[in-house]
């Protein structure tokens, strides 16, 4: 090895463990750069740069040969000069983890740590919380996703009874506020309030009829009319609807 | 003046108060001294998104039902309210 590569290689080492980088004497950031660009490639996983040879760890920290050939140096100004490369990268890392969350981008090189199931909210339609938001409360189950959509369960209604040539109307509160009022249901049958046998009510439902509207943003309207029979005991329903939680 | 909550999670807020059979909602004054014993006055006439089942007078009793909007977080009084049975005059205590 000449002589002008063992100067070289002393001075490298010197300046590359030193906290005072001097960028005159040296350009280390060029070296630094090839050094960077090899982790990145894919073949080789080793580079010999100025006549040493560097390898990348699995701890993501650049390593080289010490100038007698006898251990590895961990260069950690490789990995500074990544995270200037990569704001994003370097966001990323800033982030503490928590059990069930995710990082998101809130900009260029801005990141935020949100929980998978939390309070979903949001700004101009794009998400600033939770994927999801789960919630019960006297009224029901509900779910509010990211992007908008917004079910919500309500179980045991009692449709009362009624006589032929009559109805009724019932209005169930939604367990969340939808957007407006474009918010559909749909209904499952339990069965009779209080009977146990026929469930001629159930039957009566079915041929009398039974239609829904929304009558504002939070109440879904279930009518019966007994075209055809009289509702003796009344009817037990499940109720799902199906909206938007914002436009 | 009985006030029957259903909750319901919502973003907006409400503040509650009373004056007799007079109702402030969220600043705006409803006055359901005019319904007389045994009628019944229709959601659909009371102009409030918070109102939305029938206000009632029975035995000289006013029955109002509310939305009581709560958060993501609420706590289980807010989300599995109790009725309020007559409350005083003034700002109506409601669950957080």
């Amino acid at each position: 090895m000449s002589l002008t590569n063992l100067t070289l290689r002393a001075d490298l080492d010197r300046l590359l463990t030193s906290q005072e980088l001097d960028q005159n004497q040296v350009n280390l950031r060029d070296i630094l750069d090839q050094v960077a660009s090899g982790w990145f490639s894919e073949d080789p996983p080793s580079v010999t740069i100025a006549g040493m040879l560097w390898t990348k760890r699995s701890t993501g920290v650049q390593y080289r040969r010490s100038v007698d050939n006898e251990s590895w140096i961990a260069e950690r100004e490789v990995f500074k000069e990544l995270q200037n490369k990569a704001p994003n990268l370097t966001a990323l890392t800033d982030l503490v983890g928590a059990n069930g969350s995710i990082p998101v981008f809130t900009g260029v090189g801005a990141m935020a740590r949100r929980p998978i199931v939390g309070t979903a909210s949001q700004s101009g339609g794009v998400p600033t919380g939770s994927i999801v938001e789960s919630g019960s409360n006297a009224n029901g189950l509900y779910w509010r996703y990211a992007g908008g959509m917004q079910a919500c369960l309500r179980f045991n209604i009692i449709i009362p009874p009624h006589a032929l040539n009559a109805g009724s109307t019932v209005d169930v509160a939604a367990a969340a506020a939808f957007a407006d009022s474009y918010f559909i249901g749909a209904v499952q049958v339990v069965g009779q309030y209080n009977g146990s046998g026929a469930h001629v009510d159930v039957g009566s439902l079915y041929t009398n009829g039974m239609y829904m509207t929304t009558v504002n943003a939070t109440v879904m309207r279930i009518s019966t009319w007994g075209y055809s029979k009289a509702l003796t005991t009344g009817v037990i329903l499940n109720l799902l609807t199906i909206g938007r939680w914002h436009l | 003046m009985h006030i029957i909550l259903i909750p319901q999670r919502r973003d907006d807020t409400l503040m509650l108060s009373r004056e007799g059979d007079v109702l402030i909602i969220n600043e705006e004054a409803y006055d359901f001294s005019q319904v007389p014993d045994g009628a019944t006055l229709p959601a659909s006439a009371i102009d409030s998104e918070f109102i939305v089942h029938e206000v009632q007078r029975i035995d000289g009793v006013l029955y109002i039902t509310i939305i009581l909007p709560h958060g993501a977080d609420a706590s289980e009084a807010a989300r599995f309210p109790a009725p309020i049975i007559d409350p005083p005059n003034g700002v109506v205590e409601l669950p957080q």
